[in-house]
């Protein structure tokens, strides 16, 4: 069984943080993991991508129409990375609604077909006091709609491991709460 | 999924696998300059050094041809030594690495040149292997993280028993991808420096070189005949006696692509040869592949190298005959669609449909409007960059690798060649105007780093060769572009220990330059007063430096005085905020003319309240 999965956003997001999170949690469940990062340059207020690949793949690199998941830090660079996802795939959109999202792009969506799950993260963790943790609350949210391979206990395990004080504790509710909003109860 | 867990397994990427293969193989000293994609091997070296207690030395030279040149020397004592930089890097120790070649090593020594297809940070997308042809050094091809540290691991042996330096070329696909890798345990190298004299070697006169050359060819011709530096690099699949109708030869990072691709397909029958030491070319498997396929499509990054002997011979195809493009990445769509394409050629059967044409088409309609870099929020060169255009509107703008290099958007930046450029194109346009006898005002910008890197020379020629221009070194205390290393300004080593702190300002002077003003430049009306003094320096002085002194806000995060600002009723929606001044934190309000700041990315710097033209910016 082999997956693959897409991260977008800008620099500034923490999007290479959560990268690290899921390769970790990953490899916590006995998986083998690649991952490719942007670094450098591109990093400066530009488009940051990662791509995460689990099993038995030897190269970097997600190729276009074969991601599992798609998870958008931010929704403008939906049109950037949506060609990346498979048809039976699942995206994850940091934005306000879904109905901003142009015609063609939802009409994309649809024909592929891939599950569209938006979350204003960014107001959510705005309203919480801490901006910063949106990516938190979208990782949480997306552990279920995206089927990562891992549990829940594996990556709050991670998250433990990897944030920083002061701001471990911030972190884990974050990743709560959006596993709260993200979960899909009875679906599954 | 295979269980994988393993005590000793962890993720590390690529960069840091090889600061992991580097020990692992007892390199004793490491020595770097900073470029993406290879800026994270010295530091991962520096930290598993410190966690195993490993007696090691690492430093962050002040350029590339320094650090070749110090870890040479320590090759030269007997003692595992290497050096790494990005291909551009190369470059610049070009000069040290083709002497080296002919005068060969004591210890091992390993220079890791990290190529950039794309490009993706670079100027160019140069492949090292071509160097390593141009130098006679041998070359690794590493196509995953955990292949690097075996092939870094080879490439001592290697120097050591041929003595000679050897190339261990990762692509950024090595550099920054990550993998699950087991660790090992590492220790201490005991091996003492001990130089053996023999001038007639080390300082050796042309006369000699030529002697040393034959020597080297020599080395280059028994290394290919010896199969073991190569065993399980180069790899010839299809079995004596054999047949095919389509092969595919591929090194690096396209190999395993094209692997993923095929065997994704189900086309894993397709024979792939594993070209992973590409010089000294390994002729004989390479001819015996190509005699047994009727066609062979040859993929590797960046350029043509083995295409190039592979050629003349029929059925061989790549680049040169149009079924690769020239340039950029062989990103996997990409390479799915070229893959495709051969296997249709050869075989008659291109691989199943990759997307439905319908919608192919709404794809190519969704346009995604690509994203620009810029400087972050806060960013003390967008406030020198915009004094500088103020002041000077008509002025020839050079400049210089590095974050400020997007002073591009600020319409502060006319040109960017390489390292130094910013100094040395800027006395070229002055001497070429004024041939004329038509001057023009000519002002450069460098950062702190790249000038300690390669600004002094050209910076003497201006001042010998009676240049006029204002040279302004936008100092911000850190290599930022490249993941925030420290200059030589600032006395900090790469180890985090104390080392000989060299002001700007002392190095300025000593290059002849008599007017040199620091400034900070988020004191706008200040720093555009200094500007003035300095454009009179120029005339008076022909060379004056002026230096932007300004902390970088993501280095020195906590000693930002952040302000919060606000926007009055005063703003017309003349965007010259968005657009001229380009601060990522400003967005103008979707149907109105007003503009709003983005709380989450304003940094507070308050730079923004002296450039609004109606003043309608103000610290709350």
């Amino acid at each position: 069984m082999n997956r693959n999965y897409v991260l977008a956003g800008v620099g500034g997001q923490g999007i290479l943080f959560i990268t690290r999170i899921l390769h970790d949690a990953v490899l916590k469940e006995g998986h083998h993991v690649l991952v490719s990062e942007t670094h450098g340059m591109a990093q400066r207020g530009g488009s940051v991508v990662s791509h995460v690949r689990v099993g038995s793949m030897q190269s970097p690199l997600v190729r276009a129409g074969t991601a599992d998941g798609l998870l958008v830090f931010e929704a403008d660079e939906l049109p950037n990375t949506v060609s990346f996802l498979k048809p039976g795939g699942a995206a994850v959109v940091n934005g306000p609604d879904s109905a901003r999202m142009p015609f063609q792009l939802s009409e994309y969506l649809k024909q592929l077909p891939a599950e569209l799950h938006v979350l204003d993260a960014s107001r959510i963790a705005l309203e919480t006091g801490a901006p910063l943790t949106a990516n938190m609350i979208l990782l949480g949210f997306s552990i279920e709609r995206l089927a990562f391979p891992f549990s829940y206990e594996a990556v709050e395990d991670t998250v433990r491991n990897l944030s920083r004080e002061p701001y471990r504790e911030q972190n884990l509710k974050a990743l709560a709460s959006g596993y709260e909003a993200g979960s899909l109860g009875e679906k599954r | 999924m295979p269980n994988v867990e393993s005590p000793g397994r962890r993720v590390m990427l690529g960069n840091e696998a090889m600061a992991r293969g580097l020990l692992e193989a007892g390199c004793q000293v490491l020595c770097s300059y900073p470029g993406t994609p290879s800026s994270e091997i010295l530091p991962a070296f520096v930290q598993l050094k410190r966690e195993h207690d490993i007696d090691a030395y690492a430093e962050w030279s002040v350029n590339e041809k320094v650090a070749f040149d110090n870890a040479y020397a320590a090759a030269l004592t007997g003692k595992r030594a290497a050096c790494c930089m990005k291909q551009v890097g190369l470059n610049v120790a070009c000069d040290s690495l083709m002497s080296a070649a002919y005068l060969g090593c004591v210890g091992g020594f390993v220079v890791i040149s990290c190529d950039d297809p794309g490009p993706h940070s670079s100027q160019t997308e140069q492949d090292t292997r071509l160097m390593s042809l141009f130098a006679k050094a041998p070359a690794f091809d590493p196509s995953t993280p955990e292949e690097a540290i075996r092939m870094i691991a080879r490439a001592f042996e290697l120097s050591e028993a041929k003595r000679l330096p050897v190339i261990v070329r990762p692509a950024i696909r090595v550099c920054h991808a990550k993998q699950d890798i087991v660790q090992t345990r590492l220790a201490s190298q005991p091996r003492k420096a001990d130089f053996q004299k023999d001038p007639r070697r080390w300082a050796a006169t042309p006369k000699f070189r030529y002697v040393l050359h034959e020597e080297l060819n020599r080395k280059l011709a028994q290394i290919v005949s010896e199969p073991k530096w190569a065993d399980g690099f180069n790899v010839q699949p299809i079995p004596d006696g054999e047949h095919r109708r389509a092969g595919i030869i591929a090194g690096g990072v396209p190999f395993v692509a094209v692997r993923d691709i095929l065997d994704d397909a189900g086309v894993g029958s397709v024979p792939v040869m594993k070209v992973g030491m590409p010089n000294p070319y390994p002729r004989a498997l390479l001819s015996d592949f190509c005699e047994r396929c009727d066609k062979v499509l040859v993929v590797e990054e960046t350029g043509a190298f083995l295409e190039l002997i592979l050629e003349s011979k029929p059925g061989v195809c790549g680049r040169n005959t149009g079924h690769i493009p020239q340039e950029g990445e062989l990103v996997p769509e990409l390479l799915y669609g070229i893959l495709s394409r051969f296997l249709d050629e050869a075989l008659g059967q291109p691989l199943p449909r990759a997307m439905d044409p319908s919608l192919e088409k709404l794809l190519e309609e969704v346009k995604p409007a690509p994203r620009r870099p810029t400087l972050c929020p806060g960013c003390p060169h967008r406030a020198a960059f915009f004094a500088i255009r103020r002041r000077f509107p008509k002025a020839v703008f050079t400049s210089d690798i590095g974050c400020y290099t997007l002073g591009l958007n600020l319409g502060a930046v006319d040109t960017v060649l390489d390292m130094g450029a910013g100094v040395t194109m800027a006395s070229g346009f002055y001497q070429a105007y004024h041939q004329d006898g038509n001057d023009r005002p000519i002002v450069a910008t460098i950062g702190d780093s790249t000038f300690y890197h390669s600004g002094t020379a050209g910076l003497m020629n201006a001042v010998y060769n009676r240049a006029r221009m204002l040279l302004v070194i936008l100092d911000n205390k850190i290599t930022a572009m490249t993941g925030m290393q420290p200059t030589p300004g600032l006395g900090i080593r790469a180890d985090g220990g104390v080392g000989g702190r060299i002001p700007l300002e002392r190095v300025v002077r000593g290059c002849g330059v008599d007017t040199v003003l620091t400034h900070d430049p988020y004191d706008v009306p200040g720093f555009s007063a200094a500007l003035a003094q300095a454009e009179e320096a120029v005339e008076r002085e022909g060379v004056a430096v002026l230096i932007s002194e300004h902390p970088c806000i993501i280095a020195y995060r906590d000693q930002l005085e952040s302000k919060r600002m606000n926007i009055t009723d005063a703003c017309d929606g003349c965007l010259l905020c968005v657009k001229r001044f380009e601060c990522p934190a400003f967005e103008p309000i979707p149907g109105e003319k007003k503009v709003r700041i983005r709380e989450t990315l304003c940094v507070g710097c308050g730079v923004c309240v002296h450039i609004c033209p109606t003043g309608a910016i103000e610290a709350a």
